[in-house]
């Protein structure tokens, strides 16, 4: 009778399970009275490899949440590449819609933005274009058509503006001096500048290293 | 005030503007050493038609995985630039017979540097975002 009650008052505790050797236990009454843990352990092979079974000693038993883990993992990483895979589908879309431009009907310039930013939030950049793996990939000449301007679209996309003509400087040269023209001497001739490199002057060195956006 | 130069240009708008890459043989062999190459690996040439433009070299480089110091976004795709070179390339123009031919070269100091990541290159398309937040979108040329 003592170790009955002493097998109920462990039952009790789901540390002391693993101390229990067999799948039942005797009972005072006459029948069986199935331990917790064998209920436990039927519970948890669905998510165990094949090789573990109800009868698993207690060394497999404490395993049993390192094994879980990598499953645990999936989930988040098939989403992060959904969703990657997702934005890109989305953005390629849209842009086969404007056909360079041509088609009025095509999408908006708030409509690639926020594709394009869904796109780049959608994953670490490794997983964007790896180029350590294909440096060549994105080698050659480019033509661009985009204003590079802040938060623009160029006119391939419906919307589209001609400020780009005015913006260019600004934002591929914005530190030499021809770049800003200055008050009433639009037209003055330009002079060889005598201005030595000086990688402290104003322009895309302050803003090296600096958050993207922060302008 | 270049673009607003017609004497010189003989034109009242800017043209193209294409980008020239060239990464591989930067990240090539030599681990990426690519201070003092002869050949620059990013070449932004903005024409100005008929005949001029302004080009500006850079030294470029695509960063590693391993060197931007834990911060995960610059891993893999991000390509460092800084420029190495300008030149401005004027035309002049024959008024009588419309024509135009190189007149000189004008060479500029570098200013600047900077890095952008290329998010997507499918086809002919590229699309890019540079460290001040702007979006390129470029094709092949």
């Amino acid at each position: 009778m003592s170790s009955v009650l002493s097998s109920r008052s462990r039952s009790c505790c789901p540390g002391a399970l693993e101390s229990v050797p067999g799948a039942s236990i005797a009972g005072s009454r006459g029948g069986t009275v199935r331990a917790p843990r064998q209920k436990i352990a039927e519970a948890i092979p669905s998510r165990r490899p094949s090789s573990s079974t109800s009868t698993s000693t207690s060394a497999a038993a404490k395993k049993a949440p390192a094994l879980l883990l990598p499953s645990l993992s999936l989930p988040k990483f098939s989403w992060s590449g959904g969703r990657l895979s997702k934005a890109k589908t989305k953005l390629m879309n849209l842009i086969s819609k404007s056909d360079r431009g041509t088609n009025p009907s095509g999408p908006s310039r708030e409509e690639v933005e926020a594709a394009i930013d869904e796109l780049y939030a959608a994953a670490p950049r490794s997983a964007l274009f790896p180029l350590e793996n294909n440096p060549a990939g994105i080698d050659g000449k480019w033509k661009l058509v985009r204003e590079p301007s802040r938060r623009r679209v160029s006119s391939i996309f419906r919307g589209g503006g001609r400020s780009f003509e005015k913006k260019i400087f600004q934002t591929l040269l914005p530190s030499l001096p021809s770049s800003t023209p200055p008050p009433n001497k639009t037209n003055q001739p330009i002079k060889p500048t005598e201005t030595q490199p000086n990688e402290n002057s104003p322009g895309l060195d302050q803003r090296e290293g600096g958050p993207v956006g922060d302008r | 005030m270049i673009a607003n130069g017609e004497r010189l240009f003989g034109v009242q708008e800017v043209g193209e503007v294409f980008q020239t890459l060239s990464l591989a043989d930067d990240a090539g062999a030599d681990g990426g050493e690519g201070e003092g190459k002869a050949t620059p690996a990013l070449v932004n040439e903005i024409v100005f038609p008929p005949g001029g433009s302004f080009i500006v070299y850079s030294d470029a480089r695509a960063r590693g995985p391993s060197s931007g110091g834990g911060e995960k976004e610059t891993a893999g795709s991000r390509v460092d630039f800084k420029f190495s070179g300008a030149r401005l390339d004027v035309a002049k123009i024959n008024k009588a017979t419309g024509e135009c031919a190189p007149a000189f070269s004008l060479p500029l100091p570098p200013f600047g540097k900077g890095w952008f990541d290329t998010v997507v290159v499918g086809g002919d398309l590229r699309i890019a975002r540079d460290v001040r937040g702007d979006t390129l979108i470029c094709v092949r040329a």
